[in-house]
């Protein structure tokens, strides 16, 4: 489905030195699986994704879909922001309208629909003729979800998107991710700092080093779907979070037990 | 509705009598300082000479202000676009702006003629730089992420100008529209002073020349009335038609 092979970026920073952001990194993610990215802040997560979407150009290696290698953004990929990123001028359903407008698709009555349908997945129902700054940050993190997925993408690229939440929301909304991926299949590449909400949501957790961003371990979550809460308890779940926490803490970790 | 119109009337109305009374105590000559009395006596008995100059002045302030928008919103666009381009075009912007509009204007009456179009010229001169900086401002300021996004759905560059950033500038460029029509008007009145035979400059230097001084008052509050009307005018439309500009720019003062 998505296959990175020795993906690497270096950019020159500002005072004229290199950055190597991404080093090197092989990874393939099947299809309907969800994969988050965890690494320490600076680790290249954010840039990583947005190699996948075809955001920013590869310094080496490859990053393919389907086989087909990205060169620019594709209409099968879509994005969530750390930030909702609404327009703050057009009504919610006209901010879900906004892909295919962009994508010069037809916006029908049956487009109409599909976004209203969207919108009542998530609780938005009856919000549609509503502007953004009348929903609260999670609301419109949720319209924002439901905007990238109205052109049907088969992949979904978030970048940190419950990060500028409240704890309790945040949590709301990854149940919220949880079922909409039992509803609509997608291949998602989910990027986090939250540890816990990497493993309850992930199929697999590929943890990143720091600059030069490299996998240092790609873990399983072997924990069973339906995933709630609870299994914030359970022993995988302890197992999985602990060995995230040594290999991004790693010495620093050990020293202070 | 007390407090936002009735106290500011009442503060007029008092600097009106205070005026009045303090004319009529000091005794002051009317060629020196008239009373607003005296100053709506003449001027209703030369309630059509006004409306006359108040029309001319008016046709150059719109058309002035029209050209500077006409100008401004694709200088913005261009010098937001390319890094070549803004390297080009910013100093001969700031060059413009550097140079007194006051002592440019009888040069513009040789180079043009003594028609309007050096009025037209002086009120643009005026109003064009602080609008093309408040729309270069806006189009500069979407976020990246918003940017990213309509990148991310393939968006060509006039989408992107289209859908996201024009639309994303709109509160920035309303308050450089309010800044301009009001210095338009002060780019009319210089354009008059310089060569005119109607307008409101131009009937305050004849007036003020004969010593009317009441009827140079008269031009005085026409001329401060028009600027207040027009920026109203363009509160107005932001409110119309762009609701959720007008709450996200920053409040003015009239």
């Amino acid at each position: 489905m998505i296959a990175l092979d020795g993906v690497t970026r270096h950019f020159t920073s500002r005072d004229g030195g290199l950055v190597r952001a991404i080093e090197d990194i092989d990874l393939q993610i099947g299809e309907h699986e969800l994969v988050s990215l965890v690494g320490p802040s600076g680790c290249g997560k954010s840039t990583l994704l947005r190699l996948i979407a075809g955001l920013l150009p590869l310094t080496r290696g490859q990053v393919r879909i389907d086989g087909q290698a990205v060169t620019a953004p594709r209409v099968d990929t879509g994005m969530v922001f750390q930030s909702p990123t609404l327009l703050p001028w057009a009504t919610i359903e006209e901010n879900l309208l906004f892909p295919l407008r962009m994508l010069h698709r037809p916006v029908t009555a049956a487009a109409r629909a599909q976004a209203r349908e969207l919108l009542a997945l998530v609780g938005l129902g009856g919000f549609e003729t509503r502007v953004p700054s009348e929903l609260s940050g999670g609301m419109q993190q949720r319209a924002a979800i439901c905007r990238a997925l109205m052109h049907d993408p088969s992949v979904l690229l978030m970048d940190e998107p419950f990060g500028a939440l409240d704890a309790l929301t945040r949590e709301e909304m990854s149940l919220e991710l949880l079922r909409l991926r039992r509803e609509r299949p997608k291949t998602i590449v989910f990027v986090t700092h939250s540890i816990s909400e990497a493993v309850l949501l992930s199929d697999r957790v590929v943890v990143l080093s720091a600059r030069p961003g490299r996998v240092q371990e790609i873990i399983p979550v072997a924990l069973s779907y339906p995933r709630r809460f609870g299994m914030e308890s359970h022993h995988d779940f302890q197992h999985c979070a602990q060995r995230i926490r040594a290999l991004i803490f790693g010495d620093r970790l050990a020293a202070a037990e | 509705m007390l407090q936002t119109v009735v106290v500011p009337l009442l503060a007029v109305a008092a600097l009106f009598a205070l005026w009045e009374l303090a004319v009529a105590l000091f005794d002051i000559p009317v060629y020196l300082l008239p009373a607003p009395s005296r100053i709506w006596v003449d001027s209703t008995a030369n309630a059509w000479t006004l409306a006359g100059h108040t029309a001319a002045t008016l046709k150059t302030v719109l058309l002035g202000f029209l050209v500077s928008v006409l100008v401004s919103l694709p200088l913005a666009v261009v010098i937001t676009s390319s890094v070549w381009l803004a390297n080009a075009v910013y100093p001969v912007l700031v060059l413009t702006q550097s140079i007194p509009k006051v002592a440019l204007a009888p040069i513009l009456v040789i180079l043009l003629g003594t028609n309007e179009l050096p009025r037209i010229v002086v009120t643009f001169l005026v109003a064009f730089f602080p609008l093309v900086i408040a729309i270069a401002t806006g189009l500069l300021s979407v976020p990246g992420e918003l940017i990213e996004l309509g990148r991310s759905y393939r968006g060509s560059w006039l989408q992107m100008l289209w859908r996201i950033k024009l639309p994303y500038a709109v509160p920035m460029i309303f308050s450089g529209l309010k800044v301009a029509v009001t210095l338009s008007v002060v780019g009319a009145v210089v354009g008059e002073f310089v060569n005119a035979d109607a307008g409101l400059g131009y009937f305050i230097v004849t007036s003020t020349a004969f010593f009317e001084t009441p009827l140079a008052f008269s031009a005085l509050i026409l001329l401060s009335v028009m600027g207040i009307a027009l920026f109203q005018l363009v509160v107005f439309v932001e409110r119309r038609f762009f609701p959720w500009s007008a709450g996200a720019g920053q409040p003015m003062v009239a």
